[in-house]
């Protein structure tokens, strides 16, 4: 049966919203390093980045490319996950808590992945290990095709072509969103649900008419 | 490369299912290298996409093989899933919900080739479901707060006010400088406007029945199908003549979608359906007044649904504009089914 966007040779609008696992498959981003220190024990890895950079999207990239490790998510409402220990531990948003339960939870692990929105290299220093901070957010043209071609690509329904993103779209989403990546989903969904065929995207899809 | 490609083959591709009907095919495998299968799996699951975070569910699992293939092998699974009653496949823009035939690969080590199918699920003769949370519709707020003694609304509107107004005399009375000033207002401000906003809400409409006298807002069936009328009626009493600028009902079906958790939470809000019905174009209203109307739902409408961070929620809203005086305002929660097929 065809679905509702068969007609654009995709099985989902590709900038709905996906579970963890799915953006862990699509995260465009470079982790073989990061993998490599984080199997070394006494390291720590802080992602920063304001939100919608990607952050989250790397850390579940690592525990893809780490199955020994064990993730968790932190929020400001809630008291951390007691059974969270392990040789690798990612944690995700971990500056949702207060320093001295950061501390603790940071002392459970043998090497560390933390997303956050500001340096914390204090703490994780504090903690005993050797921090690697990675920057997460630069985002250039290049790098804006391949994530959205990884979207496109994943909502494939069968062969053929598929919509794409020409030059002056990806240009003019830099130019309204920055390095704002998951801001850039919502022009782009709006984009997709008014396709009628297959072709690319325009500027005038996105931000109509100048 | 996959070690293995895997394809669903409907035995009616084209064929669309109501609950209790049967969907059938086969799972076919194609196999280029050497596999230890720890399971074939097939599933029928109905799942959300669109803006929202995705909700999904199971309704049949079947171990179709464990064992190992060789390479040129080409191998064909039959499936059988007897189609549960509902939710009914739905296209809409923030929100869709699809019914698909899964199969995956269970390899140790190594990645699971999988994939899907999708089926239209309509409705049957029988009722079906709108989805795990039945109370699709939006709760009532006015008709809440209208349920509460006044005087309890009103001092629950005192209090915000007073949470911030009390500190903030504290730190004036105290310091009693510019600083100090400024701060108390940014404490004052926000408490003391969502304080008086919370006792407009809760007295609006007891306000407007002080001209009015008392409303009621009836629907002859609130739990309708696509297709049906619904008769709306409105009863005013007014004990003095009193002018009204216009009264009018909406009713509307809107998607309501939640994306992301904690800081990157986000509600999404699309108008999928909306038509307005005067009921008085305006002037003086004396005496008993009584207002029938009547709405076919179209009966390609779009049926309420309601899971988890995804909802389309019916509403009838009646608006009484009362000039230079507060309005009467209801909404109305309508739960609306999808039209047998």
């Amino acid at each position: 049966m065809a679905g509702a966007y068969a007609h654009l040779n995709l099985r989902i609008n590709p900038f709905g919203e996906l579970p963890p696992h799915v953006r862990s498959r699509l995260a465009v981003a470079n982790t073989a390093p990061l993998v490599e220190a984080l199997r070394k024990p006494g390291t720590a890895v802080q992602l920063v980045g304001r939100c919608g950079r990607g952050k989250s999207s790397h850390l579940l990239a690592l525990h893809r490319e780490l199955p020994e490790s064990h993730y968790a998510r932190l929020w400001t409402d809630q008291p951390p996950p007691s059974a969270l220990s392990g040789d690798i531990l990612l944690i995700d948003e971990a500056d949702a808590v207060w320093a001295g339960t950061r501390l603790r939870l940071l002392r459970r692990g043998r090497s560390v992945a933390v997303a956050v929105h500001r340096d914390q290299s204090w703490i994780l220093r504090l903690a005993g290990f050797r921090v690697l901070t990675v920057e997460v957010g630069s985002v250039d043209r290049e790098r804006l095709r391949a994530i959205v071609q990884r979207r496109i690509e994943f909502a494939r329904l069968g062969p053929g072509p598929l919509p794409g993103l020409d030059d002056p779209v990806l240009d003019a989403l830099l130019d309204t969103h920055g390095d704002d990546i998951r801001a850039m989903e919502t022009p782009l969904y709006a984009a997709f649900q008014t396709l009628q065929a297959v072709e690319d995207l325009t500027p005038t899809h996105l931000y109509g008419a100048p | 490369m996959p070690s293995c490609e895997l394809a669903v083959i409907l035995e009616n591709p084209e064929a669309t299912f109501k609950p209790g009907d049967v969907v059938r095919g086969f799972i076919t495998v194609d196999v280029s290298d050497a596999v230890k299968c720890r399971g074939l799996h097939v599933r029928l699951l109905v799942r959300t996409h669109g803006r929202g975070n995705r909700w999904e569910r199971e309704h049949g699992a079947d171990l179709l093989f464990e064992g190992n293939w060789n390479p040129g092998e080409q191998q064909l699974y039959p499936f059988e899933f007897v189609v549960p009653p509902g939710p009914v496949s739905y296209r809409g823009n923030l929100l869709n919900v699809s019914w698909y035939v899964y199969s995956y690969v269970d390899i140790p080590w190594g990645f699971d080739p999988e994939v899907t199918e999708e089926i239209t699920v309509i409705a049957g003769d029988e009722p079906v479901e709108l989805g795990p949370v039945h109370d699709a519709a939006l709760p009532d707020f006015s008709a809440a707060m209208s349920a509460l003694p006044a005087t309890a609304v009103f001092g629950a509107g005192i209090m915000v006010m007073a949470f911030g107004l009390l500190p903030a005399l504290m730190i004036g009375v105290c310091e009693g400088d510019l600083t100090a000033g400024m701060f108390s207002a940014i404490l004052v401000v926000p408490s003391f406007g969502l304080g008086a906003y919370l006792i407009y809400r809760a007295l609006r409409n007891r306000m407007a029945e002080r001209r009015l006298g008392d409303v009621r807002f009836e629907v002859d069936n609130p739990e309708a199908t696509c297709g049906d009328t619904l008769s709306f009626s409105v009863q005013l009493s007014p004990e003095a003549p009193v002018q009204v600028t216009r009264a009018v009902l909406t009713l509307q079906a809107e998607e309501v979608v939640v994306s992301g958790s904690g800081t990157n939470k986000k509600t999404h809000r699309h108008m999928q359906f909306t038509r307005e019905l005067p009921l008085h174009e305006g002037g003086e209203l004396v005496g008993p007044v009584h207002w029938n109307t009547e709405i076919t739902i179209p009966e390609d409408a779009p049926p309420s649904f309601g899971a988890p961070c995804n909802n389309l929620s019916w509403q009838a809203e009646l608006h009484i504009d009362i000039p230079r005086w507060p309005d009467w305002m209801r909404k109305m929660a309508l739960r609306i089914h999808p039209r047998p097929s």
